[in-house]
């Protein structure tokens, strides 16, 4: 421990404080497993419950303390606009997959069932936000991951989950079940929330960046990106303790859409401002871009 | 002559079905910016109508011809939204449930670690603390659940009394600095019930109606005729620029029309009329919304026009006509 720098050792403790309970001072002791475990976690405060009732356990459930404005946004005008403009007057189901069944593909990606008529029920919708971030720095010392813990933790509000490696590497030193990232599943509010920082804050100063590109997306209408470090340090909540993080870590937002093509999800996210690349459309190329849904219900 | 025409007009729908959301992709509205930019700020007069309209490549040929399909007369309605600016008032109960959604996130937080966001000593710190005693004690007065956090409540009474001690002048400015004057939610607009103003109602969806210069229907979406060899969307930008001047910024939803709206012109009006044929209209509304700008009264097109919500609506237009569009409308 005396090893550690003044702010990792403050990361330690950081890292603990929400497992307060019963087992904290068995958490302490064994500080060299304190980065918390999730399966850590569900122990410590299932234990701690039964223990003594008096200790105040993390509730998970979300609460609702304002109307939230992208929410508010999407319902008021991103929800209305999506129905004119993805709308598809005559639909004709293609060769159906049946529901539930997953058909794999070329580069190791799947496709969702054949899309359903297009409906004021079936307008695309933002489900949840995944932050992810993989460090490195994490396979010489796991302490090394508590910087970027805290880091996902402090821009997202919500507590990261750990991820462990599932395979080793022998080239890499990395052995399975090595920790060696974390990350966060929004939904909601804090979704929201999320989103709103990234596009309002963020983004905008994020120097050089030119914008999603056309082609974003999975193909199943979820769309991707990665950040630089150096994109950490504009978050407000760490851009004020800069300091306080020992290193910066890179890190991805997936955003996960109940849109079937690329195109809705696109159109979705450009709805709360998301900004994406523009190409000169003067000089059209030969091949245009498709325009799935929509373009073959009128040929 | 009318299938020809019929084909026309297909192949543009066709046209634009497959273009219209290539080219709206890339034209992302600017919506969430929309509070920071002023509608009053006016655009260059000579400036012309700023939007996301494309022009087809029939267009090339200029054409006056009126488009007359079916003995109808094909119209192009523009409904202009301004979107809520501001969320939406709570009613009574949602504003207790939020307080009370917000004490009980307070309890169960996971405890802040001051030392790590703070150097001990420190001038933030210091202002943190402050902050945060006189929280605690807003929640603890206002709040009914604070006799179940009796511990904290009292703790933080004891550093509510500390701190005021350790309050520097430093501090007090910083604290004047950093306090937040909100706008008021009822604008003059509101109060002088300006209906042309655009910062009125920031909490709802407004709507562009305008006033022709006669009796009997005056008041309805800006709306003209399609000429022969014109899009939709090509039609509505003309026919706002014509009735309601180039100083608006616009952005169209799509190249479809969101509804239609059909009748008959009275029958005086068809026997004195150059061309008897037509029996009617047919009114497509294409949907818009405005980023900047304002309408210009010319008084020969138009005479007046207003900035309604839904409701508002229904005092303005006839019956028949409110029937026919409120489906398009928004409620909020």
């Amino acid at each position: 421990m005396a090893s550690l720098t003044r702010s990792t050792r403050v990361l330690v403790g950081m890292a603990q404080q929400p497992l307060r309970g019963a087992l904290i001072n068995n958490q302490i002791r064994f500080a060299s497993t304190a980065v918390a475990t999730k399966k850590g976690a569900s122990v410590t405060s299932t234990k701690s419950n039964k223990e003594d009732d008096s200790i105040l356990l993390e509730h998970k459930g979300d609460f609702t303390t304002g109307v939230s404005r992208l929410r508010e946004h999407y319902r008021n005008t991103v929800q209305d606009d999506l129905m004119v403009l993805t709308y598809a007057h005559s639909f004709k189901p293609k060769a159906t997959i049946p529901e539930g069944v997953r058909v794999e593909l070329k580069g190791n990606k799947h496709i969702k069932p054949a899309p359903k008529a297009p409906s004021s029920r079936r307008i695309p919708e933002l489900v949840k936000i995944d932050v992810h971030c993989m460090m490195k720095e994490a396979l010489v010392s796991k302490y090394n991951l508590l910087s970027g813990f805290m880091a996902i933790q402090s821009i997202t509000g919500e507590m990261p989950e750990i991820i462990n490696s599932k395979k080793g590497v022998h080239p890499w030193k990395l052995r399975a079940g090595n920790p060696i990232g974390c990350k966060v599943t929004l939904k909601g509010d804090k979704m929201y929330q999320f989103l709103d920082k990234l596009v309002e804050v963020v983004l905008p100063r994020m120097k050089e960046w030119p914008g999603l590109p056309e082609s974003a997306g999975d193909a199943t209408g979820n769309i991707g990106m990665g950040f630089p470090p150096s994109a950490l340090s504009l978050f407000p909540e760490i851009e004020n303790n800069f300091d306080m993080f020992p290193r910066m870590t890179g890190f991805d937002v997936t955003f996960t859409t109940t849109a079937n093509t690329n195109l809705d999800a696109r159109l979705l996210l450009s709805g709360f401002n998301m900004p994406f690349q523009h190409k000169d459309r003067s000089a059209p190329k030969a091949k245009a871009i498709a325009a799935p849904s929509i373009e073959s219900a009128s040929a | 002559m009318s299938s020809v025409l019929r084909t026309q007009v297909l192949r543009t729908a066709v046209r634009s079905l497959a273009t219209a959301t290539r080219t709206q992709i890339q034209a992302t509205p600017a919506r969430l910016t929309v509070a920071a930019r002023s509608y009053t700020s006016a655009a260059p007069a000579s400036a012309p109508l700023k939007s996301n309209i494309s022009t087809t490549s029939s267009a090339v040929v200029s054409s006056t011809k009126d488009l007359i399909i079916n003995s109808q007369r094909i119209v192009a309605g523009a409904v202009v939204s301004r979107q809520p600016l501001i969320l939406r008032d709570l009613t009574p109960f949602e504003k207790e449930y939020f307080v009370y959604q917000k004490n009980l996130e307070r309890d169960h937080a996971a405890a802040f670690g001051a030392e790590f966001y703070f150097k001990k000593g420190s001038v933030a710190e210091r202002r943190w603390k402050q902050q945060e005693a006189e929280k605690q004690a807003a929640a603890s007065g206002a709040s009914t659940t604070a006799g179940a956090k009796g511990s904290k409540s009292s703790s933080s009474k004891g550093a509510a009394s500390e701190v005021p001690d350790e309050v520097t002048e430093e501090d007090r400015v910083a604290a004047l600095e950093a306090k937040i004057q909100f706008n008021d939610r009822i604008t003059d607009a509101d109060r002088k019930n300006d209906v042309r103003s655009l910062e009125r109602a920031l909490a709802r969806t407004l709507y562009l109606i305008v006033k022709k210069p006669r009796d009997q229907h005056a008041w309805q979406f800006p709306q003209g005729g399609v000429r022969v060899c014109e899009n939709l969307q090509e039609a509505t930008g003309r026919e706002l620029s014509e009735e309601c001047g180039s100083n608006m910024d616009l952005w169209f939803v799509g190249r479809v029309p969101i509804g239609h709206y059909q009748y008959n012109f009275p029958k005086e009006f068809v026997a004195s009329s150059s061309t008897p044929t037509v029996k009617g209209a047919k009114v497509f509304f294409m949907k818009a919304h405005i980023f900047a700008g304002q309408v210009q009264v010319d008084n020969k097109e138009i005479v007046d026009f207003a900035w309604v919500t839904k409701q508002e609506m229904k005092d303005y237009v006839t019956p028949e006509y409110y029937e026919a569009v409120q489906d398009m409308l928004s409620d909020f």
